[in-house]
């Protein structure tokens, strides 16, 4: 894997990597896969599929074994990882928001632990949240635990642009919303993604939140990588019987037409 | 009630002090506590091997008796009597719910907010002061508030070794069997625990993220409540330091327990003051003998009284001698050449071990020495204290000079509830002090150890010779009540104390005053 000579649209490589516990166990098999600038790639699979160890390769929370990962065009083993996490954003469920700050120190806490004044990190946060569409003057005060579940995955996607609006990591960001204000958030993120050009990934196992988000989707099983693509070509060219079975059990019918209800 | 209340109001001032004393012994063990119990903490939630070492060394402390404990810092600090070894005393209990509460509050951050934490690119650092430690506290200050409230009824423990506090009225109280004196010391120390134990919980329930948002003036009260507690020890600590000036020099005089041993470290404290230039600190009801000697010794204490038979047979381990001059003249000799302490001239009247009866079982079984008590020492509930128990001339060499057989094994008990236990039935045979005054005010009387068993104690006042040689003018002044007193004398002035209730301080005040030894005028109490 010496693809050393760098697409200049490629954001994240992962190139070759494996994850291998010291108890043997191989989460991640020799995936090699790219995103590209101002895309938004799935990481798609069923847990224990290597998803979402391939995403925390990237900001080195869980270093690959073997193989590599570019970020930037550097190597992550070139990073120092304080300065490699603080380049991207992170999201995870319930937006692991901190539950001792306001909403507001919340979102500027990215900007503060760089060392920005207290001023302007709060100039930050007050845009972020307009952005995502939040009142700051209405909420910045409140506490994480006073907000609905879909006001707090705001929250966490307005802090994760105040990181980066370059790239954002988002792991199963929408998965404990109803399934109205899921669709309501992921409407108004990719409206978000599209206007600021962010390139996302974002791990799901939730087929249609990743056909519906997803430019690209990169389906996992079992550590291994079994295809990626759009989303059509899973439907109309999958590559072995695994892929094809995936996408009939989660009720793929409605892929090609982005199904609405 | 008017002379509880003439009571409390001749105590308050001293009862004030020693309630400020004790709160700032508390929070500095604490802070001492805090200090390295929750970096520990913090190190050791991440290191789980480490944090077996530093729970088991932490629990191991923990089940260390207290009055074992204090004892072993006492040798640990040399001798240093007082705030040393009884701050780290208190530390070394406070440390254990200090440390599993960090390692617990640490380990129950949410999984998510961590990872959250660390992939925002903090620092370790930065991840600890902002995160970790905000949202541990709660949890950490749960284990400040329970060592808190331990540590301030731990501490009246510590006036065995001569810590300020409230402890020394409990000590006092309970070898005067005056309650006055021990409620005086516990019903502060129950309320310094609550007030303590209230306003820490507060904090507590302030620190939690998820607390009610309206609670913000509770916030501020108990905010206060802490600030007030931390300034009122803040005053305990002025008293004590603060307070001292004038760069006169001090001497620190010991007592041993006991009303005799107060008396008489209350007089030479009078006469030293009234004479020389010289402050003294006073460190009475020092927990036994070897307490008192230790800090001797290694210059913890400049003086404190001694029996001439205690110094022999428990300092030197020497075995029984019965001729009072003999016992004075070797004593003297060996404490110079080995320990470089000065014997001074005895005050006069001896104090021998004295086993006691109640008067109207004496008369109803007509028994009037230890030898008439053999044949029947077979019905004998018999009480003493632990040293009697323990010390060659005490209990094993008693039962083999006269051949007692006690069938029921007689109790172990603090010598100076043994009067009251006696006194009320609850024994019938106890040993005692013959100079002391409650053997009237209970109505006992002293069997004739017509055997001369029991070695003649005379007291004499131990100096440091090092003292002596810094400050020639006082050998002297401590030489002043040499032969003053004798045994009805002193028996009299115990009396004072015990069945009539004086302060100790004032009886012997007014004695020197009556020898014509100090000028002060009489003190109007009692």
């Amino acid at each position: 894997m010496a693809t050393t000579q760098r697409d200049p649209r490629t954001a994240v490589a992962w190139e070759g990597v494996s994850k291998t516990y010291p108890n043997e166990f191989a989460a991640v098999r020799d995936v090699s896969l790219e995103a590209r600038e101002g895309e938004v790639l799935a990481l798609l699979g069923t847990s224990g599929s290597g998803k979402t160890t391939l995403l925390k390769m990237v900001n080195r929370l869980e270093p690959e074994t073997s193989g590599r990962v570019v970020v930037d065009g550097k190597p992550t083993t070139d990073w120092r990882p304080i300065a490699l996490r603080r380049s991207m954003g992170y999201v995870i469920q319930e937006g692991g928001l901190m539950p001792h700050m306001t909403i507001l120190d919340n979102v500027a806490l990215a900007a503060r632990i760089q060392g920005v004044d207290r001023a302007p990190a709060r100039d930050l946060a007050l845009e972020k949240l307009a952005l995502v569409g939040l009142d700051p003057v209405r909420f910045g005060r409140h506490f994480p635990h006073g907000l609905s579940g879909g006001q707090r995955q705001r929250v966490g996607v307005a802090r994760a642009l105040a990181a980066s609006d370059k790239l954002i990591l988002m792991d199963e960001p929408f998965g404990a919303l109803d399934p109205i204000t899921r669709r309501e958030v992921q409407d108004e993120f990719l409206r978000l993604q599209r206007e600021l050009g962010t390139t996302v990934i974002l791990v799901t196992h939730d087929l249609r939140e990743a056909c519906r988000l997803g430019d690209r989707l990169a389906l996992l099983h079992e550590g291994r990588l079994l295809q990626t693509g759009h989303p059509t070509d899973f439907l109309n060219d999958p590559v072995d019987d695994h892929v094809a079975r995936f996408f009939r059990d989660a009720g793929a019918v409605e892929i090609g037409r982005e199904a609405p209800r | 009630m008017n002379e509880w209340l003439e009571f409390l109001k001749g105590e308050a001032r001293p009862l004030l002090g020693a309630t400020a004393a004790h709160l700032e012994l508390v929070m500095e063990a604490l802070l001492l506590a805090s200090l390295v119990g929750v970096p520990v903490g913090i190190v050791a939630a991440r290191r789980p091997k480490l944090e077996r070492v530093a729970m088991g060394i932490a629990n191991i402390l923990q089940t260390i008796p207290s009055l074992a404990l204090l004892g072993f810092l006492l040798i640990v600090f040399q001798g240093r009597i007082g705030k040393p070894p009884a701050l780290a005393a208190l530390a070394i209990y406070a440390l254990l719910p200090i440390i599993k509460n960090t390692i617990l509050g640490l380990r129950s951050i949410d999984r998510g907010v961590y990872e959250a934490a660390t992939a925002l690119g903090m620092t370790p650092w930065q991840r600890l002061r902002h995160v970790e430690l905000p949202l541990a506290a709660p949890i950490i200050l749960g284990g400040v508030r329970v060592a808190t409230v331990a540590s301030v009824g731990m501490a009246t423990i510590a006036a065995a070794i001569g810590a300020r506090g409230l402890g020394s009225y409990i000590f006092r109280g309970v070898s005067l069997a005056d309650t006055r004196l021990i409620l005086l010391g516990s019903v502060p120390a129950a309320l310094l625990a609550l007030a303590c134990d209230a306003s820490l919980g507060e904090l507590e329930r302030a620190t939690n993220p998820e607390r009610d948002r309206r609670s913000r003036l509770r916030t501020i009260a108990a905010s206060l409540a802490v600030a007030i507690l931390v300034g009122f020890a803040g005053w305990g600590w002025w008293l004590e330091n603060g307070s001292s000036g004038e760069g006169r020099e001090t001497l620190t005089i010991g007592s041993k327990d006991g009303t005799e041993m107060i008396l008489l470290g209350h007089m030479l404290a009078d006469l030293i003051e009234e004479r020389t230039p010289l402050r003294v600190d006073r460190r009475f009801n020092l927990g036994g003998t070897l307490v008192c000697f230790n800090a001797l010794r290694q210059g913890g204490l400049d003086a404190y009284v001694e029996y001439t038979g205690t110094a022999l047979t428990v300092i030197l381990d020497e075995p029984v001698q019965t001729d009072p001059d003999a016992v004075l003249g070797l004593v003297r000799q060996e404490l110079a050449a080995r320990d470089d302490v000065a014997c001074l001239k005895p005050f006069g009247f001896e104090n021998t071990f004295a086993l006691l009866m109640r008067k109207e079982m004496v008369d109803q079984w007509d028994v009037h020495t230890i030898s008439q008590l053999a044949s029947r020492a077979d019905e004998l509930r018999a009480g003493f204290g632990p040293e009697f128990m323990n010390r060659p001339d005490g209990y094993p060499g008693l039962t083999e000079a006269y051949g007692l057989d006690f069938a029921i094994p007689p109790r172990e008990m603090d010598r100076n509830l043994l009067y009251q236990a006696l006194g009320r039935g609850s024994l019938d045979l106890a040993a005692g002090d013959s100079t002391d005054g409650r053997i009237a005010a209970f109505d006992l009387v002293q069997l004739e150890d017509d055997r001369r068993y029991f070695p003649p104690y005379q007291a004499v006042p131990l100096v440091r010779v090092e003292t002596l040689k810094k400050h020639p003018e006082l050998r002297p002044v401590l030489e002043l009540l040499a032969g003053k007193i004798d045994a009805a004398t002193m028996r009299k002035l115990n009396r004072e104390v015990d069945e009539y209730k004086r302060r100790p301080e004032d009886v012997a005040r007014d004695f020197l005053r009556r020898l014509g030894l100090r000028t002060a005028p009489l003190s109007r109490s009692g």
